[in-house]
């Protein structure tokens, strides 16, 4: 051996022997009768240990910046952490009253809409502004936070993506009030105009990998004797008879509903998706039906169902 | 990563605000949770198990119906439904629907046995649908149906499907203030989701344990085939807090879980930190000349012998 490497003989010796002690111990606690909510005890500050007889939802934080306790004679850096709520979904719908349509005539200001009327609405509402509800469409929820005349300032719950683009010119901007009801009123459909509905979703996902929404139909749309085809060309159009809809969720990457009238069918069809955690989210679900010059004017109905899943 | 988790506490607070308050708008017409999102269980064979969902009527009175429905997940990662037929695993409910008022919690039970003989797995949707009203003609009836995924498996052992294939420091030479950042990644080479517990810890030259790299793998989930990349770091900083201060060799451990029960699997890997860039070429410095002060020293004493 050289010379110069001697030195270094002995030391690393003792490194090597030092850094070569076994992992540290796991623990677990388990019964096939109790569930423990919290607390194992685990070097790793680990959670969510789960069998077929145990559950247990948090272990101690050994990082520092969990918890920390001083005082004159002592540092805990390894403090224990608040108790981690299980991953959970949760989803709801809204759905707008589409009596409560009014005309949005101007921004004043970043959260205040000038509406051609504010009879019926009050503080509290929930509202969905659509911009451009006929053509390009953006959309904002929110809740009216104060009345000045006809300037209704809206506390706005969704802030992210697409609904910052929202501007109101006057053309084609209207507002509804959201209603408790599970059922979109299309009325008679017609052969001269689009008809359009709106299904608002809610997404809370307390799990890394976020949550996607899916639709499903019962039947096609029909009034028991004819039925609307589900579009097929991208575009429901005036005079054709189809229906369809299109998502303000603008990343899907199982359906078409982001980028064209799409339609409805008995299995899942991807309509909302969000890949990380999402403390709430909103997207709607624009609807839109038409019938041919040949087709009676008449009342058509259908269910949708929007199935949550917490992504796995 | 004080940031970082600061971010994530504020995101959990808000998650467990909405969860036990109602989602954010007043005036909902459907909404519900459920506990957990995904359920992943072993039944050894002949043994029987019994699985837990929640059902959180949130603000509002619920009418539901509860089901189940075999899930399928496509290459592609879609997720489909069909009926469940002859599954030996399908779960017997307790329960076919909930009337629930505001704010209540109700659970479904599961109950699954397995055969005594062979294995198998199989994936269940536990839905939850709202019953909704009666349709009336022109109009769209809209349902709220949330599903629980029940990832199920039996067999006289536990299936550990998913590998620790890579650990990565992003220096293993001089970290010097910088993070300590070291990346994991995760295969699922098996068929089956799987749920690994990661474990990330920093030791110093005498095997104690200064810091823990954390994040909160209790939601991670693999799919069969899929990786997962993590990433994982901390201040030299947090290191400093031990008694060598933030100067020194020290050992990244990555423990790795495949599934609950399984063993764990440990990869090391080594960093060395210096203080800062100044105070660690001076340290060299210093160990260069010392060593060849020591070199010549000894040569003079044999030059005299």
């Amino acid at each position: 051996m050289q010379h110069w490497l001697r030195p270094f003989v002995i030391p690393a010796l003792i490194a090597a022997t030092l850094l070569g002690q076994p992992a540290s111990v796991w623990a677990a606690m388990a019964s096939t009768n109790y569930r423990i909510d919290a607390d194992s005890f685990s070097f790793g500050g680990q959670n969510g240990a789960s069998s077929g007889s145990y559950l247990l939802n948090d272990g101690t934080g050994a990082a520092a910046g969990f918890g920390q306790g001083t005082s004159a004679s002592y540092t805990v850096n390894q403090g224990l952490r608040g108790s981690l709520q299980e991953p959970f979904v949760r989803f709801g719908l809204l759905v707008p009253d589409l009596s409560t349509e009014v005309a949005l005539t101007a921004q004043p200001s970043a959260n205040v809409y000038t509406f051609a009327s504010v009879t019926g609405y009050t503080t509290g509402d929930s509202v969905l502004l659509i911009g451009d509800a006929a053509g390009s469409a953006s959309y904002r929820i929110g809740t009216v936070s104060g009345i000045a005349g006809t300037d209704v300032t809206i506390s706005v719950a969704n802030t992210d993506g697409d609904y910052d683009a929202l501007t109101i010119d006057g053309s084609g901007d209207v507002a509804y009030k959201l209603s408790t009801g599970s059922s979109i009123g299309l009325g008679l459909l017609s052969t001269s105009a689009v008809t359009r509905g709106y299904v608002v979703m809610e997404m809370n996902a307390y799990n890394d990998q976020g949550g996607t929404v899916y639709a499903y139909q019962d039947t096609d749309l029909t009034d028991g004797t004819h039925t609307i085809p589900g579009v097929s060309d991208g575009t429901v159009s005036v005079g054709s008879s189809e229906y369809g809809a299109r998502s303000s969720d603008s990343s899907l990457s199982g359906s078409t509903f982001d980028t064209q009238d799409s339609a409805f069918s008995t299995t899942l069809e991807e309509v909302m998706s969000r890949g990380v955690m999402a403390p709430i989210e909103y997207d709607v679900v624009t609807l839109r039906a038409a019938i041919s010059t040949t087709q009676t004017e008449s009342s058509y109905a259908h269910n949708l169902t929007f199935v949550y899943v917490g992504d796995y | 990563m004080l940031a970082t988790t600061k971010g994530r506490l504020v995101a959990f607070a808000l998650s467990v605000f909405v969860g036990l308050t109602g989602l954010a708008l007043p005036g909902r017409a459907l909404a519900f949770s459920l506990v957990p999102a995904s359920n992943d269980v072993h039944v050894y064979s002949g043994e029987s198990v019994t699985a837990r969902v929640i059902v959180d009527s949130g603000t509002g009175d619920t009418s539901t119906d509860i089901f189940l429905r075999r899930a399928e997940i496509g290459a592609d990662g879609k997720l489909s439904f069909s009926e469940v037929k002859d599954s030996p695993l399908a779960p017997k409910l307790d329960v076919t629907s909930l009337e629930m008022k505001a704010g209540e919690r109700k659970e479904v039970r599961l109950q699954m046995t397995a055969p005594t003989e062979g294995e198998g797995r199989d994936i269940f949707a536990v839905a939850v649908r709202d019953r909704g009203s009666k349709l009336s003609r022109g109009s769209v009836g809209v349902h709220t149906e949330i599903v629980s995924l029940l990832f199920v498996s039996y067999g006289p052992t536990v299936p550990e499907d998913a590998a620790l294939r890579s650990v990565t420091l992003k220096s293993n030479k001089l970290a010097r203030l910088e993070d300590v950042s070291v990346a994991v990644k995760i295969e699922n080479t098996g068929h089956y989701i799987v749920r690994p517990t990661v474990a990330v810890e920093v030791k110093n030259l005498f095997g104690k344990t200064v810091v823990v790299l954390n994040r909160e793998e209790a939601r991670l989930s693999v799919p069969a085939g899929e990786t997962r990349d993590l990433t994982y770091s901390a201040s030299t900083t947090a290191i400093s807090q031990s008694p060598l201060g933030a100067f020194g060799f020290y050992s990244v451990r990555v423990h790795f879980v495949p599934k609950t029960g399984a063993h764990v699997s440990t990869e090391t890997a080594w960093v060395f930190v210096w203080p800062s860039l100044k105070l660690g070429l001076l340290a060299f410095s210093v160990l260069v000349i010392g060593i060849l002060l020591v070199r010549f020293l000894k040569r003079g004493k044999y030059a005299k012998k």
